[in-house]
């Protein structure tokens, strides 16, 4: 096999390894809080207080 | 604007809701697009909590005005304003700012006064028949 065949074959693995990766990426979840004064706070699941409020608006996906 | 025609169309602009439900800070609901009531109910009571939880971040703060709980089959967002609150759930990963825009336009216009009935104009009396050059040819 010549070098430039193991260069098109590593790089198709390569793009379909990727690809097999990011549809296997879960979407992350998070909240966001929005306050009147225009600020806002957005928290990334895993930490208590995201986890507390996804956890009351899951069944409501669910549903 | 009556609540329920606000969701109505809030339903028909937006591909991205699922249901809606528009009800006051204490969860009454006022409107639903939920074929029955206690699932409305249920997603009301859904949008207090979340705003009471939010509300603890910042306990002696600012007001919640908007939550939006991203999850991986959908989205649950409550939008407030004064008494009056908007809440919705959404298919995955949704465009959150149109959804945003989406429910604070249906919650303004749910609490648009309806406009009075245009009085209707009377139509002018209709004039007798004149009588055609060929009837009294006729008679």
């Amino acid at each position: 096999m010549s070098r430039r065949s193991v260069i098109a074959v590593g790089a198709a693995l390569a793009g379909v390894t990727a690809i097999v990766l990011r549809r296997r990426r879960k979407p992350h979840e998070r909240v966001t809080v929005g306050f009147d004064d225009s600020s806002s706070v957005t928290l990334e699941a895993g930490s208590a207080d995201a986890d507390r409020l996804l956890a009351v608006a899951r069944p409501a996906v669910q549903r | 604007m009556e609540p329920a025609e606000a969701l109505a169309d809030l339903l028909e602009i937006s591909s991205h809701v699922v249901a809606a439900v528009l009800c006051d800070a204490n969860g009454a609901v006022a409107a639903s697009t939920h074929a029955d009531d206690a699932a409305g109910v249920a997603l009301a009571r859904t949008a207090v909590d979340l705003l009471a939880a939010a509300a603890t971040l910042r306990s002696s703060g600012p007001t919640v005005t908007k939550v939006e709980a991203s999850l991986v089959d959908g989205s649950v967002v409550v939008v407030r304003d004064g008494e009056r609150v908007i809440a919705a759930t959404t298919v995955a990963d949704p465009p959150s700012a149109l959804v945003l825009y989406d429910l604070r336009t249906a919650l303004a216009r749910s609490a648009e006064e309806p406009k009075p009935a245009k009085p209707r104009r009377r139509s002018p009396r209709k004039k007798p028949a004149e009588q055609t050059e060929d009837a009294d040819v006729a008679s």
